[in-house]
């Protein structure tokens, strides 16, 4: 079965006044039906960047540079969505592709009622206004949410039912794949968990495939089936959750893991030094600073992501077939 | 658990709506209060300022009387007439005294603000209510015409803010935005008026003609309006649309554009209902404070295109130290302002919901 | 729809068309105002002061005097012209018995006024007696008649004055003189807040229109007038505020004025764009000098306002101050030639009152005891001087400029002047409060042959308080000797040997005292259109702001075209 979404070489990066500072370089990676895929990564890693590269939302001075993005629905039809005209895709957003944003505790409309905020996408998408309101009454149940919210105005609100309403308008439409960036930032540990409740039921309910983006492992760890982990602009590495929680191969993941808090009180330690920025990617691989187990190839060449078997994959010189014959 | 909070939740809101309108209402009596307040303080201070002002009427007066009669005239001569000036222009009670009269006068013997000097012996109410239509006419429509052409354009501007055009409006409006309203004017009075000779450029309507319902009077009050109002609407909507720009720019930063975006709303949608309504909140209070600045700084206009207008009023009475007719101006500026940003102070909660419970 | 629109189209075709025509036919007859030919209109272009008043022709309110209808040009008639050659008016002659205290005045017979009603002795006497009644209201032209009577028999006035008065007759000769209103107008009512609405005066027009919106006034000749002789040429006079000089200047290019004042600085450029365009220049009767305060030190010594006056450089500022070529230099006390028989010409001589001569100034102020020390005068106190010179800004640079050539010239000296620049009611407030050192001042006194006003002020009666007003010369001058002077002139007969032999005294005690000094006479310049009008020449003895301008219209005459 094909992919849901398959992006190849996608890079995109900020326009400067001469030059273009790539921020996510040629991510390759496959959104499978029905999976929920977690991008785990720091800030600045280009997680962000990569979601609404997908979204095609990039605003200046954000450009897209390279690569393609193929979106393959159940009913047969195949989307390139970098060649599609803006037009065709305002219809397929929401309809088959829908995204919560980072930071949605600010994305509603501070000045319109819920009900009309819920209600003109999907009445721009051909919905009668019965359709819509009863579509909205039906996505404000499946989060928990009473139907009288609609006649208030988000400041009414708190933010896990702002944070709700955003999912429950993204999945009105019953889109095939939902890119949540940040979804659960800046609310307390119980609502956080409730709402990755109520994500994964959602999934189970729709059978819709969610791209979740979190700086949080934790996050991860709950919800999600697969993870990608992005450094610097790239992945390191791929595989699924047991795997890289419990074996992980690229040493960043290795440090990422390692910095989980967890219960027992016994904390292994952080990563050493900071992320790099865009604007100073270090040549060859780009965690060779930081990197523990750092050789000289390493500093010189990039290395490919590459499949280690099982389905993993690692972009780590440490994995490449040669290095670990002379090891 | 889960369902039960929120169900408290709405219900909550659906209180909250009840509480809102009793707030809403006792919002709108403490504004009223405020507004009665500032507008007496206004006043008090203006009337004691005003006679802080070095400068004895009187002795302008006799100033111009010494020269229209060519000579010196005798001492006993003057004291009569300045006797009979200070009684009728109220001027010889003690100042607390002159205070109580003018607001007793004022209030209850319905806006009897004295006799003026600029144009004696009228009475000062009639001299404001006379001049009045030409400031507001003029002026007031034309911020408001500003305001509506600038609030437009700054938000397509702010909208395509990107494309070389609307880079090539914001090199414009802020050189007329900088440009002094006078030379403005001027321009307009020499290349319009008398070089191009497309339309009239001083006067409020043509020199032999008196206000009547005739298409003749009416064609020509509108040909005459149009230079001054255009001096003032290209200045001013120029600010606008700068200001109207800036805010649009800084809405669409904002996530709820980038959600509305992601949720495939037409352009025009998102223009309309999610960057336009947000970023007009702050654009209406600016237009209450432009009005309020305009107004005093009118007469820069009026004394150009000679129009009887209240700003050439006050230049006149502050020339004669008027008192009755400067108060009269200032009284009704200060009430005009007040009254419009109460307007805007209680319209706003209809623009903006999040008033309605803060405030 | 579509025929709809085609029909209108041609209907404003058909619009646009006949105007164009008829704007064709009208270029016969060039129309200004709505339908005046505008060869019979004359029109001035006044620059009205901050009084705005339209709708009121009151001769006798103070408060709105000064204005810019017209009415006290084109309606308002004198009794006497006598500002350069004698004009019998409204009437006829005066004559003073032996001791000055009766005067006869012969008014004229078969004036009218216009609204057609004949102008009689009981309106001159309706008016004698309304001022008189009504003196307490301070209106103009009343206090002359205090305790005066009267009585009248054929078209003779006889006046009993209180007191031995050779000068009653200034009231009804001045630049601003006593006339009568028409009882039937003014009859009870109050002359502070009647309009007058139909401007009903003895002049040669009626009143068409006025309106305080546009700021104009319009004028139309009437046919009954009743001097034949002096009917004037223009069929209209339309009166109106100007705009502003930078835009006014394109009227005046075009044509669209006759007479109007216009800045110095614009005239040249109005001359070369329109060769109609002439510069008229006539004397303002009121010379310009400045005031000393003499209770403030050293200003109370004459030495020292001499001093002062000696570093005053009168010749450059009167050429700053007056239209190029047409200066006056100031010969106190009158503008012009002086006569003789009234002024000291060795006392001018002798005090040097109209010499710039910094080194005299030096010289003197040695002598007086106000020695240089470190580069400063000190005064009696040893204390350096430091003086503050008030002036005002009306356009008129040698208003201003003044002050700043006196405080380089005192500097020279080693005293210190400040210029400060006042606005015209805070000026016109601490002048006449004495709250000054040194003060710009227009002395208007220039009664041919009787220059008592130059001197009436002098007197001790009007050093009052600081702060409080005075209708004197308001430096607070006080001199036994003046006052012993001024008291035997008041009642002298100004032409008598006797008077001028005081005034020839009073000028020798001011060119020695100094309590005022000279500065320059003022002339101003008018701009005349000669395109439509002219017999308006250079150096005719008229003042435009006051009735003596009534003569003015009857110089004009419709230019050859």
């Amino acid at each position: 079965m094909p992919a849901l979404l398959e992006i190849r070489g996608l890079s995109a990066g900020l326009q400067g006044r001469r030059s273009i500072t790539q921020v996510v370089s040629s991510v390759d990676l496959d959104v499978q039906r029905g999976e929920i895929l977690g991008v785990v990564g720091e800030s600045g890693c280009g997680k962000s960047t990569l979601a609404t590269a997908i979204m095609r939302l990039l605003v200046p001075p954000q450009v897209l540079q390279s690569g393609s993005m193929t979106l393959r629905l159940k009913d047969g039809n195949t989307y390139e969505l970098l060649e599609l005209p803006e037009t065709d895709l305002r219809q397929l957003r929401w309809r088959h592709l829908s995204y919560i944003p980072q930071g949605s505790m600010n994305s509603l409309n501070p000045v319109l009622r819920i009900e009309r905020q819920m209600t003109d996408t999907l009445i721009q998408h051909g919905l009668s206004r019965e359709e819509a309101l009863k579509r909205s009454i039906a996505a404000l149940e499946m989060v928990n949410l009473e139907p009288r919210l609609l006649d208030s105005y988000p400041h009414e609100l708190s933010g896990g039912m702002r944070q709700r309403v955003i999912i429950a308008a993204a999945v009105s439409m019953r889109p095939a794949l939902i890119v949540a960036d940040e979804l659960t930032t800046a609310l307390d540990v119980v609502t956080q968990r409730q709402l990755l409740q109520e994500l994964a039921g959602i999934r189970d309910e729709l059978g819709a495939t969610i791209l979740i983006i979190t700086h949080d492992m934790g996050v991860v760890a709950q919800i999600a089936d697969r993870v990608a982990v992005m450094y610097a602009g790239k992945i390191a590495e791929l595989g699924t959750v047991n795997d890289i929680f419990e074996s992980p191969l690229h040493p960043y993941s290795q440090g990422l893991i390692g910095a989980i808090p967890r219960a027992g009180g016994h904390r292994v330690e952080g990563l050493p030094g900071e992320a790099p920025s865009p604007w100073n990617y270090p040549a060859g691989c780009r965690f060779h600073t930081r990197c523990p187990h750092v050789i000289d190839r390493c500093r010189a060449q990039t290395p490919a992501l590459l499949p280690q078997g099982d389905g993993r994959w690692a972009a780590c010189h440490l994995y490449e077939p040669e290095v670990l014959s002379n090891a | 658990m889960t369902a039960n909070s929120d169900a408290s939740a709405g219900d909550s809101a659906a209180e909250g709506q009840a509480a809102g309108r009793r707030e809403v209402f006792q919002y709108a009596v403490r504004r009223f209060g405020v507004y009665l307040f500032t507008l007496w303080a206004a006043i008090t201070v203006a009337f004691f300022v005003f006679r802080l002002v070095p400068g004895d009427p009187m002795n302008i007066l006799l100033g111009n009387l010494t020269r229209a009669e060519g000579r010196q005239r005798d001492a006993a001569a003057e004291e009569a007439i300045i006797a009979h000036y200070r009684e009728i222009f109220g001027m010889d009670d003690p100042l607390p005294l002159q205070y109580i009269n003018y607001l007793r006068k004022a209030i209850l013997g319905g806006l009897d603000l004295g006799p003026s000097f600029v144009e004696y012996p009228a009475q000062t109410k009639d001299l404001v209510f006379r001049r009045m239509p030409w400031t507001i006419g003029i002026f007031t429509t034309s911020v408001l015409l500003a305001w509506i052409v600038g609030t437009g354009l700054g938000a397509l501007i702010g909208w395509l803010q990107r494309s070389r055009l609307s880079q090539l409006a914001v090199v414009i409006s802020t050189l007329l935005q900088i440009t002094p309203v006078y030379l403005v004017a001027l321009g307009l009075i020499i290349y319009v008026g008398y070089i191009w000779r497309i339309l009239p450029a001083g006067g409020p309507y043509a020199r032999h003609l008196q206000p009547e319902w005739t298409w003749e009077f009416i064609s020509s009050l509108l040909t005459h309006a149009i230079l001054p109002m255009l001096s003032n609407m290209i200045v001013i909507g120029a600010g606008f649309t700068l200001g109207m720009r800036a805010l649009m720019i800084s809405v669409l930063g904002e996530d709820y554009l980038t959600f509305a975006r992601a949720k495939g709303l037409s352009p025009f949608t998102v223009l309309k209902d999610y960057a336009f309504r947000n970023a007009l909140i702050p654009q209406v209070t600016a237009l209450a404070i432009i009005v309020g600045a305009t107004l005093n700084g009118t007469f820069i206009i009026e004394i150009l295109f000679q129009l009887p207008g209240l700003g050439t009023l006050f230049v006149q009475a502050m020339g004669l130290r008027d008192f009755n007719t400067m108060q009269a101006v200032v009284l009704f500026s200060i009430f005009a302002v007040l009254t419009l940003t109460l307007i805007v102070d209680l319209a706003l909660p209809l623009l903006d919901p999040r008033i309605r419970r803060t405030a | 729809m579509f025929y709809a629109r085609r029909g209108l189209l041609i209907a404003v075709l058909i619009l646009v068309m006949g105007s164009l025509l008829g704007s064709a036919v009208a270029q016969d007859e060039e129309l200004v105002f709505g339908d005046l030919p505008r060869s019979e209109t004359f029109i001035v272009a006044s620059q009205a002061p901050h009084n705005d008043v339209w709708d009121s022709f009151n001769y006798y309110q103070a408060p709105t005097y000064n204005n810019a209808t017209g009415y006290a040009n084109v309606i308002v008639e004198p009794s006497f012209i006598t500002s350069h050659d004698f004009h019998a008016w409204l009437a006829q002659s005066w004559e003073y018995n032996e001791d000055g205290t009766e005067m006869t005045l012969v008014i004229t017979e078969g004036a009218n006024w216009n609204d057609g009603t004949p102008l009689t002795m009981d309106d001159w006497l309706f008016t004698l007696q309304y001022n008189q009644e009504n003196a307490d209201k301070g209106i103009n032209w009343s206090s002359f008649l205090r305790d005066v009577t009267w009585s009248a028999e054929g078209n003779e006035i006889v006046f009993s004055l209180p007191e031995p008065n050779w000068r009653f007759h200034y009231n009804f000769t001045g630049i601003g003189t006593f006339t009568p209103v028409p009882k039937h107008v003014w009859e009870g009512q109050d002359p502070t807040t009647f309009k007058n609405p139909d401007a009903i005066h003895s002049g040669p027009y009626r009143l068409v229109s006025s309106n305080a919106d546009t700021r104009t006034t319009i004028w139309e000749r009437r046919d009954d007038y009743w001097d034949p002789d002096r009917m004037p040429a223009p069929k209209y006079m339309v009166w109106l505020k100007r705009p502003e000089a930078d835009v006014a200047v394109f009227e005046w290019e075009e044509g669209n004025y006759d007479l109007g004042r216009m800045p110095n600085s614009v005239m040249i450029r109005m001359m070369s764009a329109n060769p109609h365009i002439k510069p008229l220049v006539h004397q303002d009767p009121c010379p310009r000098g400045l005031i000393f305060n003499t209770t403030v030190p050293p200003l109370d010594d004459n030495m020292f306002r001499r001093a002062l006056g000696l570093l005053l450089n009168r010749q450059a500022v009167a050429n700053l101050a007056n239209v190029p070529g047409y200066v006056t230099p100031v010969l106190w006390p009158n503008l012009g030639s002086p006569d003789e028989s009234y002024y000291d010409a060795a006392a001018a001589e002798e005090f040097q009152v109209t010499t710039f001569d910094p080194e005299a100034a030096a010289a003197l102020l040695d002598e007086a005891g106000y020695p240089l020390v470190d580069g400063a005068r000190v005064d009696k106190d040893g204390e350096p001087i430091s003086l503050d010179a008030l002036y005002i800004d009306i356009g008129n640079p040698g208003w201003t400029v003044w002050a700043w050539l006196l405080s380089e010239q005192a500097q020279l000296v080693g005293i210190e002047i400040n210029p400060r620049l006042l606005d015209i009611p805070t000026f016109l407030t601490q002048g006449p409060n004495g709250e000054f050192d040194i003060i710009f001042r227009w002395f208007c006194g220039n009664l041919p042959g009787d220059p008592i006003a130059l001197f009436e002020g002098l007197h001790s009666d009007y050093a009052l308080p600081i702060g409080e007003r005075t209708g004197g010369v308001p430096g607070r001058y006080s001199n036994p000797d003046m006052d012993a002077i001024i008291e035997q002139l008041r009642t002298a007969n100004p032409a008598s040997e006797e008077a001028q032999a005081l005034f020839r005294q009073a000028y020798r005690l001011w060119a020695e005292e100094a309590p005022y000094v000279t500065l320059y006479g003022e002339n101003e310049g008018v701009v005349f259109n000669t395109e439509y009008w002219t017999g308006l020449a250079v150096g005719q003895a008229w003042v435009h702001w006051t009735p003596a301008a009534r003569q003015i219209i009857d110089f004009l005459e419709p230019a050859d075209r």
